[in-house]
């Protein structure tokens, strides 16, 4: 068999096995993430009227939504001719697995080896943060990771085809605002070549400008409400503290090792030394402009803890490759040939035992998706409580709530254009948690609250409840099935609520 | 295999081949035509449209650029808000300003016109513009360039703001201009004056300019004789009439800001100092601006002449971006689409924002509801050269007073803060309020951050606050003091400390 048929067989194969192996774990659980019903939300919304919903028609105070549409134009086609909960676990997953022929190619422009290029894809499909990313989460990071890989690829070619490389800035810009990461590294880039007395290639700059104005006009343009508000805060700026906290924890060493896998953080590392200080190529300094742009961020607490993770684990990768192409020429030269194969088994079997093992039993997470028992408590407060009714809820079930129940609850996880996103999910966890059923009861008339869920999601935020589930005479039972209660409020205040004071 | 090495240590090329065209690479005499020939779009139809146009472009812009100043005047009036827009305008058409600067004397010899005096900004605004297009003349080789930068002048969201207000910059653009402008054409005299008017004006303006034109013109004797001239008068200026105050605010047109520089074309002009690099006057021109960039955000003078500059630059960036052989021939007119969109979509929010701008009609409808009584407002500094202005009634505190630490600022934030009766009465008397204009953006953050906060329980749950204006986005209270309290007369706002203690509301128009 010639060896490029070959090598693409292997390749499809391993594609397949990725994509196999990631709808398994993702069926694992029945239902996709909570997350996911914003997605569901805005797919419906696409199929009624033609455009996503800007205006959350299910907000307590009324809210407005921005971001980039089209990975949500993207599934709304896929759900004209399937089922949406189906779509949410099957969409994300087969983009995610584009990425293992994406890294193949990457690293078959770096070495020119198609065995090297072959591990290369092995190290992308299973690399752990990568394996969990997408899994079971229709969010836009599943097209953003592909198309930024793309973008890089485009970008080794860029002499050659420079089309590709405008189409896929265009593609990630329209996609995710994760397209500043990208110009941020080429700015690292062009830094590192001045430093190193490399000349930049006109066309290399000419494709950083295109991507510089187009993604300035079009976050301009759709985030033009979030930019008046926050200014440069924007990404942090909106987030309430315990969510910034949580979201842009401490960035660990172990960490590090953990998200990219032992593997190739070590052959990453190995060629940014041999690039830094033997032999220098452009290629393997544009990655390393974006690892080190992803570090950076990830430390300066832009750019959320679990995303700069995922860039580095992608970038150290992708900088494997040139490390085992060394690897390989200098064990053909030594006395050991024979044994390569022998020592290719022993790295591949060291990768599944470091990696592709705590990849899997990591995306086999409890927790991300809501249960049939949340599922029907929906159903419930859909049908027989009264349409407008507040429904007190973890941020979590908020989406759930907008999508399945079609019920105003006072938090959801999108917190861009909030007003006081601090002060309000101080009151919810004051309403859960407060042992006195005034104050308790105080802070859900202030929120016009006419019924409270106590489901995982809240068992997960909450590790004791207050009043509302102890007081029975105010908060009385209205459903409950084996994991999920729905409480409705009877007590009330004569204090004033927030929309009648105003 | 091995991979394929690049470069190797030693052996990389030089820098300076960086895709920037030098100096003179751009087309030459033959004007417009070649350029469009040159950039790969040099169609018959298009080159005889542009030479056609060549002449007429500085005139037909000028023109364009006082039309522009007038749309968002024009807005403002067909959504029923005829008044000027902006609190500084209030501050110096009604004599508020903490210091009765030279601009204030401009004013008072315009005042016969009344509100139309909003004209002589419009009109200072086209001045401004010629001298800008009779500088870039001076400055820029090509035609071409030249109306770039002309039109990114006029798109400037400075140009629109300074000359749609009533502000001392409205004076100092065209005073700074004709002094580059003199300088550059070798009129000593006119520099001798147009630099020390500047001066006097906005010191920090005129340093800015001094250092530009020192370091950038090679006639350095009569700009340093002019810069000493001007020394007295900054001098004076400082001392007697408008004391400057730097006060750190980083200010954004993109993010909202109606007098903020625009980080697009700041973007545009770090480009272009970039890519001209190694052009010895591009390089000095860029420092300088990145200097200006640095200083803009503490006093508006600076903030201005880093604006203008940076309209120069981008038209540079610009004008090169067309006239270059581009690797990525597809990416060529994408990327000068790109540029025209952002500016336009810039524009377009810019004059959104000043037809948006305060006075509001809903602000004016709320001042209405006082009572010609002469109480004491307490209102966010931000809306109190309104309500001196419209409604006659003292603020407290007033505009920029709390910029900096002051007793009475203090006091206003506990009154702001508390939420017993308590603690608020003392200090609603000793400062003599009476009234209180709550708007939305306070219980959005600005102030509170939840409804029964601080003063916010206290306007809800108190017999002695009514409501007296009921619009839901700006709320008007009075406070009536309990029986027996000796309160100083309506119309003072008493206090303790600071320049401004007496804010009585003098000159005030009714």
């Amino acid at each position: 068999m010639h060896s490029r048929t070959k090598y693409g067989l292997l390749l499809l194969g391993l594609t397949l096995l990725v994509l196999g192996l990631r709808l398994l774990v993702a069926y694992q659980t029945a239902q996709p993430s909570y997350q996911s019903y914003f997605t569901i939300l805005q797919t419906e919304a696409i199929h009624k009227t033609g455009l996503p919903e800007y205006t959350d028609p299910y907000s307590y105070e009324g809210r407005r939504y921005e971001f980039p549409p089209l990975f949500y134009y993207l599934l709304a086609l896929v759900t004209l001719v399937a089922p949406a909960a189906a779509a949410m676990k099957i969409v994300p997953n087969i983009l995610m697995a584009t990425l293992v022929p994406i890294a193949y190619l990457i690293a078959h422009r770096l070495t020119k080896s198609r065995g090297v290029s072959l591990l290369v894809a092995l190290f992308a499909g299973f690399s752990p943060l990568l394996f969990t990313s997408g899994l079971n989460d229709a969010s836009t990071i599943s097209l953003a990771l592909p198309l930024g890989a793309a973008f890089v690829l485009a970008l080794l070619d860029l002499e050659e085809h420079p089309l590709r490389a405008l189409i896929a800035a265009a593609a990630l810009t329209f996609v995710s605002p994760l397209v500043w990461v990208f110009l941020a590294a080429f700015v690292a880039y062009f830094l590192i070549l001045a430093a190193e007395k490399m000349r930049i290639t006109p066309a290399m700059t000419e494709a950083a400008l295109f991507a510089f104005l187009l993604a300035a006009w079009y976050t301009i343009i759709t985030y033009k409400d979030a930019l008046q508000r926050y200014g440069f805060g924007i990404l942090a700026g909106s987030l309430p503290t315990t969510v910034r906290l949580a979201s842009f924890g401490e960035f660990t060493l172990l960490g590090m090792v953990y998200a990219v896998g032992v593997v190739p953080l070590m052959l990453g590392s190995a060629s940014l030394y041999r690039s830094s200080f033997e032999q220098r190529s452009r290629r393997v300094f544009f990655l390393a402009a974006l690892g080190l742009v992803a570090l950076l961020t990830g430390f300066a607490q832009l750019l959320p803890l679990r995303t700069a993770l995922i860039l580095l684990s992608i970038v150290f990768v992708l900088l494997a490759a040139p490390a085992l192409s060394v690897l390989a020429a200098y064990w053909r030269k030594s006395r050991f040939t024979r044994l390569q194969p022998w020592g290719v088994a022993l790295l591949i079997a060291f990768f599944v035992l470091t990696s592709v093992l705590p990849a899997i039993v990591a995306g086999v997470y409890p927790g991300s998706s809501p249960t049939q028992s949340e599922l029907d408590a929906m159903a419930w407060l859909r049908n027989s409580t009264p349409a407008g009714s507040v429904v007190l809820a973890a941020p979590k079930s908020g989406f759930l709530l907008d999508e399945l129940a079609h019920r105003p609850s006072i938090a959801d996880e999108n917190y861009l254009l909030i007003s006081n996103p601090d002060a309000i999910l101080g009151d919810l966890d004051q309403a859960y948690t407060t042992p006195s059923t005034v104050a308790a009861t105080e802070v859900l008339a202030r929120y016009n609250v006419s019924y409270i869920l106590v489901g995982p999601a809240e068992n997960a935020r909450y590790q004791e409840f207050g009043a509302v589930l102890q007081d029975r005479t105010c908060f009385p039972i209205a459903y409950r099935n084996p994991q999920t209660l729905v409480l409705s409020v009877n007590c009330t205040l004569s204090a004033p609520s927030v929309a009648e004071a105003r | 295999m091995a991979p394929r090495e690049e470069e190797t240590r030693g052996t990389g090329s030089g820098p300076g081949s960086g895709p920037a065209n030098g100096p003179g690479s751009g087309p030459g005499k033959a004007g417009t035509g070649n350029i469009l020939r040159k950039a790969g779009t040099g169609r018959v139809a298009g080159e005889w449209a542009a030479r056609l146009l060549a002449p007429l472009a500085t005139e037909l812009l000028l023109l364009g650029g006082g039309l522009l100043l007038l749309v968002p005047l024009l807005l403002r009036v067909l959504a029923g808000n005829p008044l000027i827009p902006g609190a500084e305008s209030y501050a110096h058409l009604h004599g508020l300003s903490q210091h009765a600067g030279a601009y204030d004397l401009f004013l008072t010899a315009l005042s016969p016109l009344g509100d139309a005096r909003i004209l002589a900004s419009v009109l200072l605004g086209l001045a401004a513009a010629y001298l800008f297009a009779r500088l870039a003349k001076g400055l820029l080789r090509h035609e071409h360039e030249r109306t770039i930068a002309l039109l990114l002048f006029l798109v400037n969201p400075l140009f629109l703001s300074v000359f749609t207000a009533m502000t001392p910059m409205t004076l100092v653009v065209p005073l700074g201009l004709l002094a580059a402008v003199a300088a550059k054409e070798g009129r000593d005299r006119l520099l001798a004056v147009a630099l020390p008017l500047t001066a006097l004006l906005s010191p920090t303006a005129a340093a800015a300019l001094a250092a530009a034109l020192l370091l950038l013109t090679k006639r350095r004797r009569p700009t340093a004789v002019a810069s000493l001239v001007a020394l007295p008068a900054a001098a004076a200026s400082m001392l007697f009439l408008s004391p400057v105050t730097f006060i750190p605010s980083v200010q954004v047109a993109e993010f909202g800001a109606v007098n903020g520089l625009s980080l697009v074309l700041a973007g545009l002009a770090v480009m272009e100092g970039v890519a001209a690099w190694d052009e010895r006057e591009g390089r000095a021109a860029f420092l300088l601006f990145l200097a200006a960039l640095a200083v803009s955000p503490l006093e508006q003078g600076f903030r201005v002449v880093a604006g203008f500059a940076s309209s120069v630059l981008a038209a540079g960036l610009v004008a090169r971006l067309a006239r270059r052989k581009w690797s990525l021939r597809d990416a060529q007119p994408l990327v000068l689409l790109l540029v025209a969109c952002l500016l336009l979509f810039l524009l377009l929010t810019h004059i959104g924002a000043i037809t948006r701008e305060p006075p509001t009609d809903k602000l004016v409808r709320t001042l209405a509801a006082l009572p010609p009584d002469g109480g004491v407002v307490l209102s966010p500094p931000a809306l109190s050269p309104f309500v001196e202005a419209l409604a006659g009634h003292p603020a407290l505190p007033r505009e920029h007073e709390c910029d900096s630490p002051s007793e009475r600022c203090n006091d206003v934030e506990r009154l702001y803060y508390t939420w017993r009766m308590d603690d608020a009465e003392p200090i609603l008397a000793e400062y003599n309020i009476t009234y209180l204009l709550i708007t939305q953006e306070m219980r959005d953050g600005a102030v509170w951050n939840r409804d029964d906060e601080g003063l916010l329980f206290l306007l809800d749950h108190s017999e002695r606050f009514k409501r007296v204006a009921a619009d839901p986005q700006e709320e008007l209270w009075k406070y009536t003091p309990p029986a027996g309290t000796g309160a100083a007369p309506a119309g003072t706002a008493t206090g303790t400390t600071g320049p401004t203690a007496d804010a009585t509301g003098s000159g005030a128009a009714q």
